[in-house]
This record gives C-alpha cells, sequence and structure tokens, in this order.
C-alpha cells in the first residue's frame, strides 16, 4: 500500500485503498483463524490429556476441602424438619425422631463413621453423642427425653444449630481448621483450642525451611554452575553427569544413604572421632541441620541446571570487555556477569523453592519432630485417618501459597525475564 | 487428511478396543485371589504359615502384594469398584475406621471358627484377629544384666542414663505413659478418654522428654537399638526377635512392664469378586494346627486359644502372648484411638515441636 511521495490521493483512491485493505485484513485473519485452528487441535490431545489427567482429579480432589454434600446427604430427614426451627430452644420431638431415624439409616448404610467423625469436627463432643443416638432403641417417652436423659446437651440449641447448618452443600470448616481457626455455634469464626492449634506455626515452618534451602542450594549451586559455564566442553560434561548422577537414583535410597552418613554413630562421626578431631558424635540428623544438608543435595540439579544454561549464554567477551574498560574482576563480575544471569538464577531458586515448600521424605527422615512440613500432615490425614476433607485443606493452604509467592516473584522479575530452561 | 484411511483407523480403533475391553473384564474375573499385607519378614512368615499351606491343601492360587497400612488404598479401591485386593492384614485403628466407612465385608463368623475358640478381642465385626502383636519395653540384656522392670523405670535416667527410643506417634506413647505414671490397666482408657488424663499423659511424657530419640520407621528403631544409640525402647516385638535370631543378640522383652498389645487383624475389602475363597482363606488360618504352626515363624501368640495346647514349650516361651493380657499386658483400644487419633496427633506435634 506504497504511496509515491508527493502523489495526493483523490478521494475515490483512497475509498478504493481502504476497502481493498479491509479486504486484505480479512483474508488475513482468515488464513490465521484457520492456521490457530489448525495448531490447536494439534495440541488439543496433550491439552485435554493433562486436563483428564492431571487438572480434574487434582481439582475434584481439592473441591473435598469445601464439600459437604455427603453429609447433607446423610441428614436428609432432619434438614427437612430443622428447616422451620428459631434457633433459639433445643427443637421440638420431631426434630429428635428425624435425627434417629436418619442416623439409624447411616448406621445400615454404614455411613455412621463418616457422618460422626465430621461432625465431631465442627463441634467439639459432638461425636459420641451421635453415635449413642444412633444407637437408642425406641424409646417409649419419645426420642427426645431420652437423647437429653443419656446427655443434656441434647437440649443446648447450640447443639442443634451445628446440625442445622448441614443443609448447607459447602462448609468453610476445613479451610478454617487449616489455619487454625473454627466456627463457633453461632457460626462466627473463632481461634481453636491452644492444645489443638498447630497448622499456623507448620506452615511458617514449612516457608521458613523452603526459604532457607533454596538460599544455601543457591549459593552451593551458582559456583558449580559457574565451573561448568567456564571450563571446556568436555569437562563441562563430565560435571554435568556428576550433577544429574543423583537424579537417576532413587530419592528414598539417596536419603537412606544420608542416613548412614549423619547419624550419630554414622561414617561422618565414626571418622571424625577415629581422628580425635572430636570427643562426642556431632547430632547431623532428626534436627533441622540434617533436613538442610539432605534438602540442599536433592534439589541442587534444580539450580544448577537453569543456572549454567544461562551462563553459557553470557558472551565471555563481555567480562573482557568490562576488564578493558577498567572493571576490576569483582566489579565486572557484579556490574556485567550477575545482571544477565538474574533470569536463570530467579528460575532455579522459584523451582527449588515452590518443591522444597511441599516436600515430605527427607524432612521425614532427616528430620526430628521440629521439621514435620505441611505435606507430613497431609499425608497423616490422607493415609491415617482418612479424613481427605482435611487433607485437601491443607493441600490448598499449600497450593495457595505456592500460587501466591511465584506471584509475587513474576511481578518482581517479570514472565519474559524468567528464563527455565 | 487421506479421507479412504478413516475406515481402516475406525476398524482399527474398534478391534483395539473390543481386545481392552476383554482384557479388562479378563483381568477382573480371573484374577488369583489377592493378599496384602505389610511386607518383609512378617509377611514372609504369613505366607509359609498360613498362604503355602493353603494352596496345597486348596490348590487355589494367591497372589501377594505389600502396602505400609494405608489405608487410602483400600478406600480408593472400595470408592472406584476397581478391587485389586481381596484379604488384607490391616491394623487396628485403620479397622477400626474402615469398618464404620462400610470398606470391608461384615465377616459371617459360621463360614470361619467357632467364635468361642478365640480370644473375645479377636472376635469382630469387619475382621477376624489372628495373632497378637504389639510393642514391650526392651533393653539389651548383656549391657545391663540389672535392667529395668517398668515403664516407670523408663524414666530413671540416673540409673539408666542414655537414649529412649519411642516411636513418633501419640498412640502407644500416651498408653505407655500412663501405665508408667502409675494408672492401673483396668482404668487406663477411662482415664486417657478425659482431658485430665490425656494431660496427666503429656506431662509424664515431658518429663522425659530430653531424653526421647524419637523414631520414624521400623528400621530406625531397629538399627539403634542394634547400635546402642537406645539404653532402652518401645518396639514391636517381631522386630526385636527378628534381631536377637539374626544378629545373636539378646534384648529383653520386659514380661514384667507388660505388653501393649495390638491384635493383627485379617479382613476382606467390600465387593471383593473373590469373597468365597478369602473366607475359605480365613477359615483355613483359623484353624488351631495352622495357628500353632505360625508361631514356628513369628512370635506373636494365636488368637485361637486351641492352638496353645500345640505349641512346643520352648517356643510358648517366647511369645507374645495374648493369655498374658491377664497380667500386666493390656489391649490397646483401638476404637479409643480411631476417634481420637486426629485431636491427639495435632496436639502431639505441637507438644513434640515445642
Amino acid at each position: 500500500m506504497e504511496q509515491t511521495a508527493g502523489t495526493p490521493l483523490s478521494s475515490s483512491d483512497w475509498r478504493e485503498n481502504a476497502r481493498v485493505t479491509a479486504d486484505l485484513g480479512v483474508l488475513f485473519r482468515r488464513a490465521n483463524r484457520r492456521r490457530q485452528w489448525r495448531a490447536a487441535s494439534l495440541i488439543a490431545p496433550p491439552i485435554v490429556f493433562v486436563f483428564l489427567t492431571f487438572v480434574m482429579p487434582i481439582g475434584v480432589f481439592l473441591f473435598r476441602a469445601v464439600d459437604n454434600r455427603a453429609i447433607a446427604h446423610m441428614l436428609p430427614r432432619t434438614i427437612e424438619t430443622l428447616s422451620d426451627w428459631n434457633g433459639k430452644e433445643a427443637p421440638e420431638e420431631s426434630a429428635f425422631a428425624a435425627l434417629a431415624e436418619d442416623l439409624r439409616q447411616d448406621k445400615d448404610n454404614r455411613t455412621l463413621g463418616i457422618l460422626s467423625s465430621n461432625l465431631g469436627q465442627k463441634f467439639q463432643g459432638l461425636r459420641p453423642m451421635v453415635m449413642q443416638l444412633a444407637n437408642l432403641t425406641a424409646p417409649p417417652g419419645g426420642v427426645k427425653a431420652a437423647a437429653i436423659a443419656a446427655n443434656p446437651h441434647w437440649n443446648e440449641p447450640a447443639v442443634w444449630s451445628v446440625i442445622a447448618r448441614q443443609r448447607s452443600t459447602l462448609t468453610p470448616q476445613f479451610l478454617l481448621m487449616s489455619v487454625d481457626l473454627t466456627q463457633d455455634w453461632t457460626g462466627r469464626i473463632v481461634a481453636v483450642a491452644p492444645s489443638q492449634a498447630l497448622f499456623v506455626e507448620v506452615i511458617l515452618r514449612s516457608v521458613w525451611i523452603a526459604l532457607v534451602v533454596t538460599v544455601l542450594t543457591l549459593l552451593v549451586g551458582f559456583p558449580v554452575a559457574y565451573l561448568m559455564a567456564g571450563v571446556s566442553r568436555h569437562r563441562a560434561n563430565l560435571l554435568l553427569i556428576l550433577v544429574l548422577l543423583p537424579f537417576w537414583t532413587s530419592l528414598l535410597v539417596r536419603t537412606m544413604a544420608w542416613m548412614i552418613l549423619l547419624d550419630d554413630r554414622g561414617v561422618i562421626n565414626n571418622v571424625l572421632v577415629w581422628a580425635h578431631a572430636i570427643d562426642a558424635p556431632l547430632h547431623l540428623m532428626t534436627n533441622r541441620l540434617g533436613v538442610y544438608i539432605g534438602m540442599v543435595y536433592v534439589f541442587l540439579p534444580f539450580i544448577v541446571l537453569p543456572l549454567y544454561a544461562t551462563m553459557l549464554g553470557v558472551p565471555r567477551e563481555s567480562m573482557r570487555a568490562a576488564a578493558s574498560l577498567g572493571a576490576n574482576r569483582i566489579q565486572a563480575f557484579r556490574h556485567v556477569f550477575l545482571p544477565q544471569v538474574v533470569p536463570g538464577t530467579v528460575a532455579g531458586a522459584v523451582t527449588v523453592g515452590v518443591l522444597s515448600v511441599g516436600y515430605y521424605i527427607t524432612p521425614l527422615l532427616l528430620g526430628g519432630p521440629h521439621e514435620q512440613m505441611l505435606s507430613y500432615f497431609v499425608a497423616f490425614f490422607i493415609n491415617g485417618t482418612l479424613n481427605w476433607n482435611m487433607a485437601a485443606a491443607l493441600a490448598m493452604l499449600l497450593l495457595v501459597l505456592v500460587v501466591a509467592s511465584l506471584s509475587v516473584v513474576i511481578w518482581a522479575v517479570g514472565l519474559k525475564r524468567l528464563n527455565w530452561t | 487428511m487421506n479421507y479412504r484411511l478413516l475406515p481402516n483407523v475406525w476398524r482399527a480403533g474398534c478391534a483395539a478396543a473390543v481386545v481392552a475391553a476383554t482384557c479388562w473384564s479378563g483381568s477382573a474375573s480371573a484374577r488369583d485371589l489377592t493378599f496384602t499385607s505389610w511386607g518383609g519378614a512378617y509377611q514372609d512368615a504369613e505366607s509359609k504359615a498360613y498362604l503355602q499351606p493353603f494352596t496345597a491343601a486348596t490348590g487355589t492360587k494367591i497372589a501377594e502384594d505389600s502396602y505400609t497400612g494405608e489405608i487410602a488404598k483400600i478406600r480408593s479401591q472400595v470408592e472406584s469398584g476397581a478391587i485389586t485386593w481381596d484379604v488384607v492384614d490391616v491394623a487396628g485403628d485403620a479397622l477400626s475406621i474402615g469398618c464404620q466407612q462400610g470398606l470391608f465385608e461384615k465377616l459371617d463368623w459360621s463360614k470361619i471358627a467357632d467364635k468361642a475358640d478365640f480370644i473375645p478381642a479377636a472376635v469382630q465385626e469387619c475382621a477376624i484377629g489372628m495373632s497378637a502383636g504389639g510393642v514391650v519395653l526392651t533393653y539389651d540384656q548383656d549391657k545391663y544384666p540389672d535392667g529395668p522392670k517398668t515403664w516407670a523405670d523408663m524414666w530413671d535416667v540416673k540409673k539408666w542414663p542414655g537414649k529412649r527410643g519411642l516411636s513418633f506417634d501419640p498412640k502407644l506413647n500416651l498408653d505407655m505413659a500412663l501405665l508408667a505414671d502409675g494408672v492401673s490397666k483396668n482404668d487406663l482408657y477411662k482415664v486417657l478418654a478425659t482431658p485430665e488424663g490425656v494431660d496427666r499423659a503429656f506431662a509424664k511424657l515431658d518429663q522425659l522428654k530430653p531424653n526421647i530419640h524419637w523414631y520414624k520407621t521400623e528400621a530406625e528403631a531397629v538399627q539403634n537399638l542394634a547400635s546402642g544409640e537406645f539404653t532402652m525402647a518401645m518396639e514391636y516385638y517381631g522386630r526385636v526377635f527378628a534381631l536377637n535370631k539374626s544378629e545373636k543378640r539378646n534384648f529383653a522383652k520386659v514380661d514384667t512392664a507388660g505388653y501393649l498389645l495390638e491384635l493383627t487383624n485379617y479382613a476382606v475389602l467390600k465387593g471383593s469378586p473373590n469373597l468365597d475363597s478369602a473366607y475359605k482363606l480365613l477359615a483355613f488360618a483359623a484353624q488351631p494346627k495352622i495357628q500353632a504352626g505360625w508361631t514356628n515363624y513369628y512370635p506373636y501368640g494365636p488368637a485361637n486359644t486351641k492352638a496353645y495346647d500345640l505349641i512346643a514349650a520352648d517356643v510358648r516361651a517366647k511369645l507374645l502372648s495374648p493369655t498374658e493380657a491377664g497380667g500386666a499386658s493390656v489391649f490397646v483400644d483401638e476404637a479409643f484411638w480411631a476417634a481420637n487419633l486426629e485431636d491427639l496427633q495435632k496436639r502431639f506435634s505441637a507438644w513434640a515441636a515445642k
């Protein structure tokens, strides 16, 4: 659409020109859209696969953190009867009878265990009350009188308002509990009893351990990557193999190997005692130190590889140029080299930080009671007590934590500058 | 795209789907009876004592699998309906939770054994108790000829200095702390069910805390016992027994302190396609003769009381016997732990990290 300079456009030329441009634009967009569709259809299978095998199962599991449908489903008659309850005092006989009937049904369906432990988490002491009521056999004087005789708490509106609340298909209870909060009987959010407060401390602990591990891994990994980028290709490959070698061994085996090394009667202590370097064995594991050693070792490749890739891209000439302009080696390193490797450094650090905040095996085996992180409790709730609601809530918390810290990093550094390869 | 290819592709796809479907249904129905347990020497013993004789007697093949007690694996099988295990060896608290949530078949005891032959605790709704396992107070008898006699002696760090090995769990430790604090075994779970009782157990453990080495795996427990890192420990007797046998060591089970007994339980997954074979295996393993034979491989006393007449005296002396529960030993209240594990675990984790 180039116009010869100096020739003024007539109005008809201009219109003609605009029409052609518009047509071209349509054609171009159409062609482009077709190309985009073709590209989309090519990458559709992997995207569908990732969605079906990764996003969906995780989403479905995480939904358990707030899902209350199953519980509402176990109390159909009770919820129906309580819909016009005033909430001021214990309800009439009809509600007691409905609850007793629901519980009997749940007992037959073998869902009573799930229901009672779920309610017990929502209100301290409700679990044994529910179990007791389920086993009450057709009392002559009415269920209400018998239930209150067995446990006077049945006369309290607090208990009933918790049960009435189960009509909701969603519950905030597990997410609240994952940050040491709970609902009292009026629905107000309050702190849990001091003896039950745990997860806030565990979250802070997990974040702190992840931060320290990231910084330590960076401190150890940076010189290694720098060395690799500086030596000949042949030597660099050899170093690369050494860095990657542990990758090809089972994590459990590597952690066990560290246990053999770090134990109070382990290899390191035995050698030091034998050499009279120390009198009493050093405590190298079942504490924070052991966890740091084990985790830095595990995560080293995750930081060395992106750093190495970035450093290879830094032209050696730029350092020489800096020197020729009068910078000494430290100045050249600081002002010329470092700014160029920021993307790889951040990418490596983010990877290590994200992986370590949810780490399980190494803290479990090399740490003591002070080192158990969030995943330990996720595993406990999944395997130990089958409380998948709570496990999902903790997993959700972990996910939020990771996404939030990632966002901060991306905002600070800029997505385009990050180099993950 | 070559459109003439499409029918071929379509046909090939159908063929693949048919093959897959056939394999799928084939694997679901023709699967061998699958027995799942805790692996290691323990499962080897089960295999020799129960499974191999069963196959020899009935011709029914048994496939074996192992797990580390993750009841989540059982729940996901039952919930999805893709059941690959039939008979599982399951721990008491997991059994209690799983039975309430309908993960196991309710057993028809008339197809298994006479209830009267078994110790009462072994007769359960969803499982048969096979033998009495459990933890004991243990120490190196060669090193300490005058060793501890009671759980309270664990707290005597003047007489026996050094680390105490305890499992990193509230279960068993709180029970043991109350016993050490003088609670009688008959009142143990009455006391532990009260908030004051829990406070009391934690207070007792608090006194010993600087001397406790929390072990997190059975391997760690045994290795530290063998190396002398633990002066004394509370450990599963099966492991201690195996250590004594393989390393020619002399670690005690302190009978006077009493054991904390936990039954080993066999349960059948809800909806197992091999229910009949599973019942046959349970009935076979419940026989006195087979139960007595078990003691040749593992030191956990049979739950069938009729088995004891068939056990040689020297083997019997080394057994962890449930009939000992009449003495100082106590059966762990699995229902209590199933109901209270979460609350106590949270408190324990916070307390241990302090």
